[in-house]
């Protein structure tokens, strides 16, 4: 089964096309990295699926269903330009954002959803600086904040926009752990990475893409030179 | 009667020569703060003088409005709070403060909290010096010690204003060119106030620039470009405010925002422009995709047929068969009626290998 | 002393403002985070030609259509700054100037039109003046209802959006993943703040209510850095200040309440700065 599917996706801000006619397929139980050069539209590809972006052509589905009837199986993990680091909220309190469920007038956030809430912040390590204020970590704890709260949804299908940027190796290893873990437990992972020497540790899956699909599928038979250097290379098709 | 436009023009001319520094350095808001806030310093200077025609208040009302940028500049280095909300906390304390006392101490004098806002140009005339207007003098006065400044300075303030750290590396005291700036802006506010008032000084001060800036492509152009609007400005605010009968002042600040929201649209890179340069593109990009979809399922039955291509690209059919003729008479798609499918011609493929490379 | 506690006036203007503060404190304290601080003071001058306008439409000096005069003003002040600041290179503050400077111009423009005008002569203009900087004592029982019901209204709002108001200052990218519409959420919050600027008018003006939205909050932020916290420290400095603000205003004659009231707030803060958790006398002993 696969969990996302794309077809004919075109993607176009004002006025530049960055995406050109995308079709792809990601396979259910993988780790998938999407990897491309600088301005390919990786982030563009997440922001689309996710409907942030409306795209000129083309429809995107998530386990057989249109986004909207799949939102609590998906999190996402966005860059964090837009988090507003003055706003004075502890670590817990972001994590458990993660918890949110809708309006409803008289919510009680009871004691499961707290529960949850300190499973995901013990399995990325930041118990001890639950009651931080957020902006008093470093870049490598924030990052595990954002990703224990996507946790701590427990949803089937996690999206994070390079989550590895700018962060420290003690973090790095904690975060791809508990990757590695999620897919044993039947998870889906997309990713979009940037660093290529790490590819094979950590993915069994890859998309290549320079504004097109340059190559999708299985690392080992993806990940070649010749595809690299098409993907990196100004001309796209011969 | 005339002669309040001319008081009206040399207030403008002395704003709009650092309107360019102070739109571009964002510092617009500051520039209404300190505007406030030079009340105190009038306020304070008139309980010890008692005169208000002091040479002493000016100065004394000027230093005041230094002291409200040293005072946010201190706020936000010392990280107690942003630098746009240090703004909204020094200027309504020290306004606030000349409103209680004024309130308080001067019920009969001539300090009036209105006057303060709105100026009253039309009494500008009577007080006279050298057979001019005062105002006419003073204002000449400081528009001649700002030109000045900005000559002498150009390259300093230039560098600065738009790269900081070069700036610095070049030895350019950038926090002493800043206070001279807002020392210069200062000094003009507290000028320009019993003629024309607080609001219609950081009009002239944002207005013109901010309309110089939407029209120039070099600093100097913006500055001229910003004299000769700030003019014209006062001049259409001049003849309106006469001819209804109305407060002249308040007149131009709105003809400044009038101006500044026909620039928005009319400039060249305006709204106008825009919408009628992203109808066009969207056309060809529109076009674009449908090429590369058809080269890229190359002789696909369900990718391609006339009656499914639409499904696969999310479109509504006459959506795509609009821009699918478009493409046949173009010459870059023809219809493919045996397999009842669309297929690009000859030069459709040379077209879309172009588009890809 | 208790001779201006048990006195009606003061009762009067001390509940309409202690109210209005608190109200205002909450919804300021978003717009704050929101880095909309400067925005509530280019709205609060955008909102003095609507009053005018829409005494000249009415005729009437009726407190709810001023204000309904004044909040459309500032929406459509609002829509300027957002046409100028997303459709051009020029930045926010320079679009707040433009607007603010505009609006008020043409505030005073209108108000200098009703003034020499025979049609608007019968009916007295005398309270118009005062929504620049604000009245207190002309603030009357109905004018405090008013108040009072929209404030509570205000605080409803708050508290059922609370979370996606919450979520959505602090990662607008993450609240759209979430299924929140940040457009909606920045809405409500827009209206809450045009609201109590408007009604804020009366008893504190057009150049000063703003204060009201944005000093509680950074004196709370000197305290605590949790939001909940956060709001109700500001709720408290807000009430404080109003209190004190009209008892001296009371007390002494001529001193006018709003200016009052900001003054206190100001000074709860600068002592905070200096003196709070977070003050700079902490971090010395840090250090």
């Amino acid at each position: 089964m696969s969990v996302v599917r794309i077809e004919d996706l075109t993607v176009a801000y004002d006025d530049k096309p960055v995406l050109w006619d995308i079709d792809l397929e990601i396979s259910s139980n993988s780790i998938t990295a999407i990897v491309g050069p600088n301005g390919a539209g990786k982030s563009t590809l997440l922001k689309c699926i996710l409907n942030f972006v409306k795209p000129l052509s083309g429809k995107v589905s998530f386990f057989d269903k249109p986004l909207k009837n799949s939102l609590d199986k998906i999190a996402y993990v966005p860059q964090h330009s837009s988090v507003n680091w003055d706003f004075p909220i502890s670590v817990f309190d972001v994590v458990l954002m993660g918890r949110y469920s809708g309006i409803k007038l008289f919510k009680r956030i009871n004691k499961e959803e707290k529960e949850k809430a300190m499973n995901a912040l013990s399995e990325m390590n930041l118990l001890d600086l639950k009651d931080r204020q957020i902006s008093e970590l470093s870049g490598g704890q924030k990052q595990r904040v954002f990703i224990a709260r996507a946790l701590c949804k427990q949803a089937d299908l996690l999206i994070m926009d390079e989550p590895l940027a700018g962060v420290d190796k003690t973090s790095e290893k904690i975060i791809m752990d508990k990757m590695k873990t999620l897919k044993e437990e039947g998870k889906t992972i997309i990713c979009v990475h940037h660093d290529l020497n790490t590819l094979k540790q950590y993915f069994d899956h890859i998309v290549l893409i320079n504004r097109i699909v340059v190559a999708s599928g299985k690392i080992d038979e993806i990940l070649t030179k010749e595809n690299i250097e098409k993907a990196y290379s100004e001309v796209i098709y011969e | 009667m005339i002669e309040v436009l001319f008081v009206l023009i040399a207030t403008s001319l002395a704003c709009s020569i650092l309107g360019p520094f102070i739109v571009l350095r964002n510092l617009s808001m500051m520039a209404d703060a300190l505007s406030h806030s030079v009340l105190l310093g009038i306020v304070l200077a008139f309980i010890l003088v008692g005169d208000l025609n002091s040479i002493f208040l000016s100065l004394n009302a000027a230093v005041f409005g230094v002291i409200t940028v040293y005072f946010v500049e201190l706020l936000s280095k010392k990280r107690l709070v942003k630098h746009e909300d240090a703004l909204g906390i020094v200027f309504p304390m020290f306004f606030s403060l000349a409103v209680v006392i004024i309130t308080k101490m001067f019920r009969n004098a001539h300090l009036d909290v209105d006057i303060v806002l709105m100026g009253n140009p039309l009494f500008a005339p009577f007080i006279r010096i050298f057979n001019l207007p005062k105002s006419l003098v003073l204002m000449s006065v400081v528009f001649f010690i700002n030109l000045i400044f900005v000559i002498l300075f150009f390259k300093e303030l230039k560098i600065s204003t738009f790269d900081k750290e070069f700036a610095m590396l070049n030895k350019i005291k950038i926090n002493r060119i800043y206070y001279s700036l807002m020392t210069l802006t200062s000094i003009t506010c507290v000028s320009a106030f019993d003629s024309v008032g607080a609001i219609l000084v950081i009009s002239l001060f944002v207005c013109p620039s901010v309309v110089a800036y939407l029209f120039s492509k070099s600093l100097k152009q913006m500055i001229v470009l910003s004299l000769i609007f700030g003019i014209i400005n006062c001049i259409i605010g001049y003849y309106i405010g006469i001819s209804l009968n109305v407060s002249i002042t308040g007149v131009c600040s709105f003809t400044g925002m009038l101006m500044c929201v026909i620039a928005v649209f009319i400039n060249r890179n305006g709204i106008i422009y825009k919408v009628l340069k992203n109808i066009k593109n969207r056309n060809k990009i529109m076009h674009d995709l449908i090429l590369i979809h058809i080269f890229k399922h190359n002789k696909n039955f369900n990718e391609l047929g006339y009656n499914s291509i639409h499904e696969h690209l999310n479109w509504k059919k006459e959506l795509s068969d609009k821009f699918l003729n478009d493409l046949i008479v173009s010459g870059y798609v023809v219809k493919d009626d045996s397999l009842g499918i669309y297929q690009l011609s000859q030069s459709g493929l040379s077209y879309v290998r172009m588009l890809l490379r | 002393m208790s001779n201006i506690l048990f006195s009606y006036d003061f009762q009067v203007v001390a509940l309409g403002t202690m109210i209005l503060a608190m109200s205002s404190a909450v919804v300021g304290c978003f717009s704050v985070y929101k880095g909309q601080s400067l925005i509530g003071d280019a709205i609060g001058h955008s909102t003095f030609p609507g009053i005018i306008l829409a005494f000249m439409f009415f005729q009437s000096k009726n407190p709810i259509l001023l204000t309904i005069g004044a909040i459309i003003s500032g929406g459509l002040a609002y829509k300027i700054i957002q046409l100028i600041e997303s459709n051009s290179k020029i930045k926010l503050d320079a679009a707040l100037a433009i607007v603010l400077t505009g609006f008020f111009g043409f505030g005073l423009a209108l108000k200098s039109y009703i003034q020499g005008h025979p049609q608007y002569s019968n009916i007295s203009q005398s309270g118009l003046k005062g929504y620049i900087f604000g009245v207190a004592a002309f603030i009357t029982k109905a004018d405090v209802l008013i108040i009072a019901i929209f404030s509570i209204f205000v605080l409803v709002l708050v508290f059922i959006f609370y979370e996606e108001l919450v979520i959505s200052t602090f990662d607008k990218n993450y609240a759209k993943t979430i299924g929140i519409n940040n457009k909606i959420i920045d809405l409500i919050l827009l209206i809450m703040m045009i609201t109590l600027i408007s009604l804020g008018l009366k008893s504190v003006g057009a150049i000063l209510i703003s204060s009201f939205l944005l000093i509680p909050c950074i004196c709370a932020n000197q305290y605590s850095k949790n939001i909940k916290n956060v709001l109700f420290i500001s709720m408290f400095v807000g009430a404080i200040s109003s209190f004190l603000g009209s008892y001296f205003s009371s007390a002494i004659k001529g001193f006018s309440t709003g200016p009052m009231i900001i003054l206190f707030m100001c000074f709860f803060t600068i002592f905070s700065m200096l003196f709070g958790k977070y003050g700079i006398f902490k971090r010395f002993i840090k250090l």
